[in-house]
């Protein structure tokens, strides 16, 4: 038995709960003829309840149900960054398209950059982005920082300490290409999550730091955007009017992207090609629903960050994530 | 609107009208609070469809009575089995068990009830007095500060293991290598976690409190047949209101002890990330430092009950300061009333006292309203509840692990983690049997991995220079305050002995 | 506690038992050590500080004991700790039906597990004494927390049959 196959034995005797979803999973597999889907399709989110993903999920499946005549149901499974998650999904559940992975395609396609999970990473793909959310540069209120020059001055000066979530994320990966641009080197100092990451630029512990946008904008007057990593900054005054780095340095780097996408496993869509046509097909005209729209508001999201792609854009970003964790990976890993 | 005392005379009637949404949330809480597993957060996140529903107002008042009252709730399976569900309540049971073993349980619960509503008011007036400046605290209290006060709270290892230093080294090391499993905070490289990915972000909370403390606890008392000796049991027995007033009286003549170590969970609470289980460790091994018996603590004294209960409810002020003023939440529950506030459109940090004074102000109104009707409607269940240590181990034993699995269960809902909380189980049996303390083992399985995070980014901060411990002047001023700590008690036993002598 | 383990006939102490958590922290100690030796010094920092400190309390603590044993203070045996052989039985059941609940719970299902489990043990610590009652009294418990647990906080507790009936009822 090769290790990867005996760490998933060892996962699966022991991990996450809901034993009978697995037995009922194998005495209800849906035989091959009947009407798809004839039951509850379960959505693992390799996040916790009540987060960001929580409640995006809510606004999509809200609409999506009607479209695909059918219930979602949540399964949170949280831990070591994502993985847990995925590796639940891989492990636990049947591939027939009665499951599938909420996850976001930024920060957790670059964890399997930096170390490849138990199973293989093109035995599952996503098949529907929900939205684009940019990495951005930003700093405390009341910061001496006002914008991106001063943050390159000063680290010509001296290495800046850059608070950011974890170095695994594509905000990460965007510092430190500002930093191999502007031949400035910055010290990424991991945070361990968005709220504390906001904490360290407004309490002033770190010189600066790099996050998701959704959660700086959450911080409302407590930041100061400096710099998007983005082709264009949708949010406008809500990011402080900041420019993108493409913009501002005349760089051609991919937007640094934070994307919530819906995957499936590959052996399901090799097994039961049509059934993945119609949750593409429903899940695309749920994305163009007018309901949908008013849902994702509904949730507080902001609306420009909505941003539908099929299989094509998913596998690009995908394998954009994967090119750019391979290149940093020495600055990632420590080794 | 002008801010003067008019206004918040006014404030608080208008929150006490809303006694409608306090009263029942209050004894949600303390259902919530009493379950190991669960918090006032994630009932919060349960029931998060219908806190949108409500209005503004209501939700917040609804949060802050639940997440008061889940903190007294937490105290009561504490003190009368064993059972810290919160790691903010796992200094509750150091001397709050002794008590309840020794039939004394309706005391001590009145003593933690009215420690906690005492400290909570306190703490929660002097936040509405002081709250621009102790939001503060946060721009001071970094990594090099923070690794000190942990090591305040480490360092009671030494002090519960007194009576076997290498014993209680041994204990405390172990815990704290415990706490170490888990990928470090700065590569995410896994380390100690035996192939589990359950582990990969540390070993988790609840099941080892629960194992350590409660399940090895259930497993001991089968040899007793009973929580309590004969002897106890009558003074359970014979108990009648008179014992809740006792525990009043002791409280209140204690009111500056409740003072002091409030206090030190309001400032630890403002520090964005710290939390309870830091405060009543600090606070508890701040009141033995400077106690004159304190080898009385861990055997059911007065004081290291209220310190503990005093100071995890001053951190409830403490966290929802920065949420308040600055914008950014100081642990999980304010987290979670951050995306409530933002989903009805409530600004937080500074804008909130300028656009909307009268929610501000009203969370910590509705904080204090919260804990004074807690005076009326918890403190007279003291007496029916402490009756559970009469009930016979035969019943108990199993309703306790079934109670506890379940509780290791909820927070991840994972089923390792009730294996993981069987082991701690059998680790706290095995420590017990043997004369080790397994409260040592626990505070290195809880302090070890915030220490070695707030260690971690301040080396790397520092590209790994030691000398970066020493760079700050007020963490010069803590590590002096600590040596002094370490060094007093000794020196007051000197004295004591030297006195006793002439 | 450890005077409990003391022979009342000897004087001697006995160590054997207070050696078990040094021994498995020391283990642990040199495992954990085996997983970091080739990470980057992040990953090492804490572990080696708390790490030696540790071995080197167990080593003084070993040498202490190993003194004491050639002293005559203290003697070294396995003998299981002495209390009453009924009580030892119940104990060990009890542990064993805290295993089996948490073997069967995935297959079984959450509530009628943790009825059968309250039912066994509230038999086997009370000598077998009023099953009937006992079993009324497990039955209803089983379904008081299924109802705080599963249908009250919706917990993703395991489901089995007894579950999959009630949500076919309702």
């Amino acid at each position: 038995m090769d290790y990867n196959a005996m760490k998933r034995r060892q996962f699966l005797k022991t991990s996450a709960a809901a034993g009978g979803t697995l037995l009922a999973g194998g005495l209800m597999s849906s035989p091959a003829w009947a009407a798809y889907p004839d039951r509850n399709i379960d959505v693992i989110v390799p996040t916790r309840a009540g987060g960001g993903a929580d409640r995006l999920l809510r606004a999509v499946s809200s609409v999506w149900k009607k479209h695909l005549n059918t219930n979602f149901e949540p399964g949170f499974f949280p831990g070591a960054s994502g993985r847990v998650g995925y590796e639940v999904y891989m492990g636990k559940y049947q591939p027939d398209a009665y499951s599938l992975i909420f996850g976001n395609m930024g920060p957790e396609v670059l964890n399997w950059a930096v170390k490849a999970p138990s199973f293989d990473i093109n035995d599952y793909f996503y098949f529907g982005r929900v939205d684009t959310d940019p990495g951005v540069v930003f700093v405390g209120a009341e910061s001496k920082f006002q914008s991106i020059d001063d943050i390159i001055a000063e680290g010509k000066k001296r290495k800046l300490n850059v608070g950011t979530s974890r170095l695994a994320h594509p905000a990460s990966i965007g510092i430190l290409a500002l930093g191999e641009e502007v031949g400035v080197e910055f010290n990424l100092v991991p945070l361990s999550g968005g709220k504390k990451t906001v904490a360290g630029a407004v309490t002033l512990e770190m010189d600066f730091c790099v996050l998701t946008s959704g959660s700086v904008i959450a911080a409302g007057d407590a930041c100061r955007t400096l710099l998007v990593f983005d082709n264009k900054n949708l949010a406008g005054d809500k990011l402080s009017n900041a420019p993108t780095m493409n913009d501002y340095f005349g760089t051609k780097l991919p937007p640094m992207y934070s994307a919530r996408a819906f995957g499936i496993h590959k052996a399901a869509a090799d097994k039961y090609p049509d059934r993945l046509e119609l949750l593409q097909k429903t899940f695309k005209d749920a994305m163009n629903d007018p309901a949908y729209k008013d849902a994702f508001l509904k949730s507080k999201g902001f609306w420009p960050y909505s941003n539908y792609g099929g299989v094509t854009e998913c596998e690009e970003f995908k394998n954009a994530m994967l090119e750019l964790g391979g290149r940093y990976r020495s600055l990632l890993t420590g080794k | 609107m002008d801010i003067n005392l008019a206004f918040f005379v006014e404030l608080f009637f208008h929150v006490l009208g809303m006694w409608w949404v306090i009263v029942p949330s209050i004894l949600l809480g303390l259902v919530v609070g009493a379950i190991p597993g669960f918090s006032a957060a994630n009932t919060i996140i349960i029931l998060l469809p219908l806190t949108f529903l409500m209005d503004v107002e209501v939700g917040l008042v609804f949060m802050i009575a639940l997440y008061c009252s889940s903190r007294l709730g937490a105290g009561i399976p504490a003190i009368l089995v064993n059972i810290p569900g919160t790691a903010g309540a796992a200094a509750t049971p150091l001397d709050g068990y002794p008590m309840a073993k020794q039939g004394l349980g309706q005391r001590a619960l009145s003593i933690s009830f009215v420690s906690s509503i005492i400290g909570g008011v306190l703490t929660t007036v002097l936040a509405l007095v002081t709250m621009p400046w102790l939001a503060r605290v946060g721009f001071y209290m970094h990594s090099v500060e923070m690794i000190v006060v942990m090591l305040f709270g480490i360092s009671l290892i030494a002090s519960v293991a007194a009576k076997d230093m290498i014993k209680g080294l041994i204990a405390g090391f172990f815990g704290l290598m415990i706490g170490s499993i888990g990928a470090d905070h700065v590569y995410a490289t896994p380390r100690g976690t035996m192939g589990f990915l359950e582990l990969y972000d540390g070993v988790p909370l609840i099941p080892a409190l629960v194992g350590l403390f409660a399940i090895s606890e259930a497993f001991l008392v089968i040899e007793k047949g009973t929580f309590l000796s004969k002897t106890n049991v009558q003074n359970v027995d014979n108990a009648s209101w008179k014992e809740t007033i006792i525990g009043v009286r002791i409280t209140l003549k204690r009111w500056y002890h409740i003072t002091w170590t409030s206090m030190i969970g309001l400032i630890i609470g403002v520090i964005p990330g710290a939390g309870a289980a830091i405060a009543s460790f600090v606070a508890y091994q701040q009141s033995r430092t400077f106690s004159k018996t304190p080898e009385a603590y861990g055997t059911g004294h007065y004081e290291g009950l209220i310190a503990p209960e005093a100071a995890n409810n001053g951190v409830t002020a403490g966290t929802l300061i920065p949420l308040m003023v600055l914008g950014i939440p100081g642990g999980a529950t304010a987290a979670i009333m951050m995306v409530v506030m933002q989903y009805q459109g409530v600004p937080t940090g500074p804008r909130l006292f300028t656009e909307r004074p009268e929610l501000g102000y009203g969370v910590f109104m509705a904080m204090l309203v919260t804990y004074l009707l807690m005076a009326f409607t918890i403190l007279p269940m003291s007496r029916y509840m402490s009756r559970v240590t009469m009930v016979s181990t035969t019943y108990m034993s199993p309703i306790i692990i079934a109670f506890t699995l379940v509780g290791s269960f909820v927070p991840r809902e994972y089923m390792f983690d009730m294996y993981l909380a069987f082991a701690f189980g059998i680790i706290g049996y095995i420590a017990r049997k043997t004369g080790y303390h397994v409260a040592a083992i626990l505070i290195g399985v809880i302090l070890g991995p915030l220490l070695e995070q707030y260690m971690l980014r301040a080396l790397k901060m520092s590209d790994g220079d030691p000398m970066v411990l020493f760079s700050s002047s007020l963490g010069n001023m803590l590590w002096a305050a600590l040596v002094i700590t370490l060094i007093l008690p000794a020196f007051f036993k000197r004295r004591r002995q030297s006195k006793a002598v002439e | 506690m450890n005077e409990k383990e003391q022979p009342i006939s000897s004087p001697k102490k006995n160590i054997a038992g207070e050696l078990i958590l040094p021994f498995c922290a020391l283990l642990f100690t040199l495992y954990y050590f085996s997983t970091v030796i080739e990470s980057p010094w992040t990953a090492q920092v804490n572990a080696f500080m708390v790490g030696s400190v540790l071995i080197g309390v167990i080593i003084i603590f070993f040498i202490t004991r190993t003194i004491m044993l050639l002293n005559g203070k203290a003697q070294l045996h396995l003998n299981v700790p002495r209390i009453h052989s009924s009580i030892k039985t119940r104990q060990s059941g009890f542990i064993g039906l805290t295993i089996a609940y948490l073997l069967v719970i995935e297959s079984f299902g959450f509530t009628l597990t943790t009825g059968l489990f309250f039912w066994g043990s509230m038999l086997l610590l009370d000598y077998g004494k009023a099953p009937v009652v006992k079993g009324a009294l497990a039955v209803f418990m089983a379904l008081a927390a299924y109802g705080i647990f599963i249908l009250g906080f919706e917990t993703r507790l395991p489901k089995g049959v007894f579950e999959a009936f009630l949500t076919g009822v309702f």
